[in-house]
């Protein structure tokens, strides 16, 4: 090895991995996608909604964009809503990682994680209709000669064009044979296409975006969290507690996945996006609290957890405090995949027409594309491409995750 | 070697009771969006009402879920009990709510209450005080409910509600008398013994014929109860009177009530007869149905397991010996993409580009219809062609895992120090790599089989449902349409216990191709 990868005394662990990890250029680039898809998710209303910023139609004052994002009207989903918010606090959220450093970044952090929920929590608890159900603000702006100005794309999550069911990408709506022909301003571009009920496909898939990413993360942290909490016990107390989490694991990587969803499923009467979290979260912490075992079992051998032990902190202590820490590479990487995998799950679920249908998710639109065989192709294609890439790019990193954190690789 | 297997298969018992208590948790859960009377095709019929609370209490029978879960203390009902039961429409302060519970609670209890009805009728116009004081203190719990919740809409009514219940006076008498009425013929008959799909023996021919005879006498008995209640009462009471016995338990009779008439041994009784019910929509048996079904989703999964180790394991040795080179580095960017492809995806792209766009190949289905007409070479490549497309799209994401997980393996042993010894003996490169390294680094590849067998079951939903195969998947995808909990239950076990048996092979098969693994 070259000079230039010499490791630099002192460096720390985080360090030497994140080192590795910049090395592997695929990873990287997965990552910057990444992070470009999720400030597209978050920026979605920028791109692509049917309310103007601002217009000088009689009866509006300020912004109807404004009002709109915290209308059920228009986001009926608390997912949509969250997204919402974080465009306006995201931004402190960079300034914070570009300019704070060392413990006041975390600290910052933190405060600015619960500042956000907080907020969210009480925007939820306030929000209230602002919008009449048959609002529409493109027509009217058009029918009062109005000056607006719009989002890129004037089109809506679920705004319904019917008449321009099943368009072709990069074309004007293709108008129903018998449907009434609207005026030339009010005839929409569709740059992916439109779907069966002639929303948009790029904005579905934008707000799809936030969907799968909200699905795919919580359910991870969901299932993470518990496999971190059993694989310490199981692992940390070993004996009959190992034994009894052991054959829980077992049963549950046992049973085929897919059947058991489609029966958790027909139970449910009106199954939502956090029932399907929780049904991704329940049959995967498995893999997690077997990491999280083994890694236990090997550092409760190591030193200081006997030290710990000798100064006489808490079991709960040395195995949150002491051990976890220490355990948490195999972890980080397994998360990775499942955020792919999880997002996987909630698209076969959709696709197979038993997921939220207030969520315009991916696996919907990929449903619509196969049950219109020729016509629905755009749809296929795009809601596929999307979770493709997003699986791709996820899989990515964490295989550049996995190099950076393998031992053996270490140079 | 065979004590090893016999022991894995004991360890399979507590697995297979664990994934069914996994089950019986599901259809527990089940019973809480109950009264929602759905028919068949999933909506709400108000008109059909009747017939779907009998659907609902066959439903309720079939699993049991009318029986109490773990303990079922029912011989200890008391008259008191069953009177606030069997009143609560009396009251004009019942919620919705009380009075659905009450009439569920009373239609679960079945049978077993219909001594409490007869006495209870009989008692009715005039209550004797133990009777009237139990009335009283049910009120006063009640009333702390009624006060917490919402005043009822009838303004009428005095409000917040008195301190003691209205007087038993002859209304309330003949409310009781005809409430009791009307639960003793919804509770007393018998029920036939149904069985779809078997012959019906003799005894339980006869037993139905008895059942249903009964049944029309009590009818006519019920059809009176309007017009003239104290004669219908007369009646019952001479019904039940002429056989008591069936409700006078006996200890050992309540110890085996206790235990075992209970949701909890019931399902696992029927479980070890193998009995999985009955399917909701056309009354076959559940274990029948899935039955017919299973070597058309085998085929599926078998085919796509040995095709993805067919085209893996070259793919895997090729691209491990020319590690570095062009044509690898190409074959591991397609090979993870492929990977990364969701199986719907694959398969749409192929279903719409195969069969509607080229119009290579059938669209649906797994044999054609005039399957029975062909040569048995025909039917062959009948078969074959219409599984080509759904085998491939159930196969693409193992292969390139696989193929991945040999490159690796083979990478790392072709380091190792047996290999340096084979080259330096002078063995040839194919030899080396192929009888050498390949062999060794094909080990690990067979423990995937197991880990990836329930993902490939799985995975058959998608595809069946996407080319309409009719096998395990569309099987189970129907049902959740047509809300079939038996069959879901059915398939669950059937495909759990498909799973284990593959696990079991594949570590028999780890054990036959590693010598150095002992399994004493």
């Amino acid at each position: 090895m070259s000079g230039a990868h010499k490791p630099v005394v002192g460096e720390t662990y985080y360090e030497i991995v994140k080192r590795q990890f910049m090395k592997n250029g695929p990873a990287v680039w997965s990552l910057w996608v990444l992070v470009g898809v999720f400030f597209l998710a978050t920026y979605a209303p920028i791109v692509a909604l049917d309310i103007p910023f601002t217009t000088d139609l009689e009866g509006v004052d300020g912004s109807p964009w404004l009002k709109s994002l915290i209308d059920p009207a228009v986001f009926p989903l608390p997912v949509d809503i969250f997204f919402n918010l974080l465009m306006f606090t995201l931004p402190i959220a960079v300034a914070v990682a570009v300019f704070a450093r060392g413990r006041a970044r975390r600290a910052l952090f933190v405060l600015w994680a619960i500042g956000h929920l907080v907020g969210f929590g009480y925007v939820n608890s306030i929000k209230e209709d602002h919008r009449q159900p048959s609002h529409d603000w493109v027509v009217e702006v058009y029918e009062a000669q109005a000056d607006a100005f719009w989002p890129l794309f004037k089109h809506g999550p679920s705004s319904q064009r019917t008449e321009f069911n099943l368009t072709p990408p990069l074309s004007r709506g293709k108008l129903r044979p018998g449907a009434e022909e609207p005026p030339k301003e009010l005839w929409p571009f569709y740059v992916l296409g439109s779907d069966n009920l002639g929303n948009d496909v790029l904005t579905r898939v934008l707000y799809g975006t936030r969907i799968s990413l909200t699905i795919g993360i919580v359910a991870v942290a969901l299932y993470v969290t518990v496999g971190i909490f059993l694989g310490g016990l199981a692992g940390y107390f070993g004996g009959w507690v190992d034994d009894a989490l052991l054959f829980c694991a077992q049963v549950v990587m046992t049973i085929p996945g897919l059947f058991l969803i489609l029966f958790i499923l027909s139970i449910l009467p009106e199954p939502n996006i956090f029932h399907i979290m929780g049904i991704i979260a329940m049959l995967s912490w498995p893999n997690v609290m077997r990491l999280v075992r083994g890694e236990f079992l090997r550092q409760r051998a190591i030193d200081y957890v006997a030290s710990a032990k000798a100064l006489g902190f808490s079991d709960m202590r040395i195995m949150f405090r002491h051990i976890a820490p220490n355990s948490m590479a195999p972890v980080f990487v397994s998360a990775t995949f499942g955020v792919a995998g999880a997002i996987l799950i909630e698209s076969t679920i959709s696709f197979l027409g038993f997921g939220d249908p207030a969520a315009p998710s991916w696996g919907q639109l990929l449903k619509v594309g196969g049950e219109n065989a020729s016509s629905g192709r755009h749809l296929v294609w795009v809601a596929g491409g999307a979770i493709f890439l997003i699986v791709l790019i996820l899989n990515l990193i964490g295989e550049g995750l996995r190099d950076a954190l393998d031992p053996k690789l270490k140079k | 070697m065979w004590a090893y297997v016999v022991r894995r298969l004991l360890l399979m018992v507590p697995t297979l009771i664990g994934i069914s208590l996994v089950n019986f948790l599901i259809i527990n859960a089940a019973d809480a969006p109950r009264g929602g009377a759905i028919s068949p095709d999933g909506l709400v019929d108000a008109s059909a009402s009747v017939e779907a609370g009998e659907a609902e209490r066959v439903f309720r029978s079939a699993f049991n879920l009318d029986k109490p879960v773990l303990f079922n203390t029912r011989f200890t009902l008391d008259d008191g009990e069953i009177l606030w039961l069997v009143a609560t429409p009396l009251r004009p302060y019942s919620t919705i709510e009380e009075k659905k519970n009450a009439r569920d609670t009373l239609e679960d209890y079945g049978r077993g209450i219909v001594p409490h009805l007869i006495r209870l009728g009989n008692a009715a116009d005039a209550l004797p005080s133990e009777l009237r004081s139990d009335y009283e203190q049910h009120w006063t719990k009640a009333r702390k409910g009624w006060l917490k919740g919402d005043r009822p809409l009838d303004k009428n009514l005095a409000w917040p509600p008195p301190e003691t219940p209205p007087p038993f006076d002859g209304q309330f008498g003949a409310g009781v008398l005809s409430m009791t009425l009307n639960r003793l013929y919804a509770n007393a008959p018998r029920r036939p013994i149904v069985r779809y799909g078997e012959e019906m023996s003799e005894d339980d021919a006869a037993y139905n014929a008895t059942v249903r005879k009964e049944q029309r006498e009590l009818r006519e008995v019920f059809d009176r109860s309007l017009t003239d209640p104290t004669g219908a009462l007369a009646e019952w009471t001479k019904w039940y009177e002429a056989d008591t016995s069936e409700w006078e338990y006996s200890f050992g009779d309540k110890a085996s009530m206790f235990f075992l008439d209970t949701r909890f041994a019931k399902y696992w009784h029927n479980l070890l007869k193998f009995d999985l019910g009955v399917s909701f929509i056309d009354r076959r048996p559940v274990v029948d149905k899935i039955w017919e079904k299973m070597p058309i989703s085998l085929t599926l999964s078998l085919g796509s397991l040995i095709l993805a180790y067919i085209f893996a394991l070259p793919l895997g040795i090729l691209s491990g010996v020319t590690h570095g080179s062009t044509s690898d580095r190409i074959t591991t960017v397609v090979l993870f993409a492929l990977y990364s492809m969701p199986i719907m995806f694959v398969g749409l792209l192929l279903r719409d580009y195969f069969t509607t766009e080229w119009q290579l190949l059938p669209a649906r289905g797994f044999r054609s219809e005039n399957y029975e007409q062909l040569t048995s070479v025909g039917q062959i490549w009948d078969v074959v062609v219409h599984v080509t497309l759904p085998l491939i799209a159930l196969t693409i994401g193992s292969l390139a895992y696989y193929s991945r997980f040999m490159k690796s393996g083979l990478l790392e042993v072709i380091r190792a120090d047996f290999i340096r010894t084979a080259r330096a003996k002078g063995l040839s490169e194919f030899v080396v790599v192929m009888r050498h390294a390949a062999r060794n680094s094909l080990i690990p590849i067979v423990t995937l089989l197991g880990a990836s067998l329930p993902v490939i079951i799985g995975g058959s939903v998608i595809v069946e449902v996407i080319f309409q195969i009719d096998g395990m998947g569309l099987l189970g995808y129907n049902a959740v349409l047509q809300r079939d909990y038996g069959v879901l239950l059915g398939l669950n076990i059937i495909t759990a216990v498909l799973t284990m048996a593959g696990i079991l092979l594949t570590d028999v098969f780890y054990a036959v191709l590693d010598p150095r693994i002992s399994y004493k």
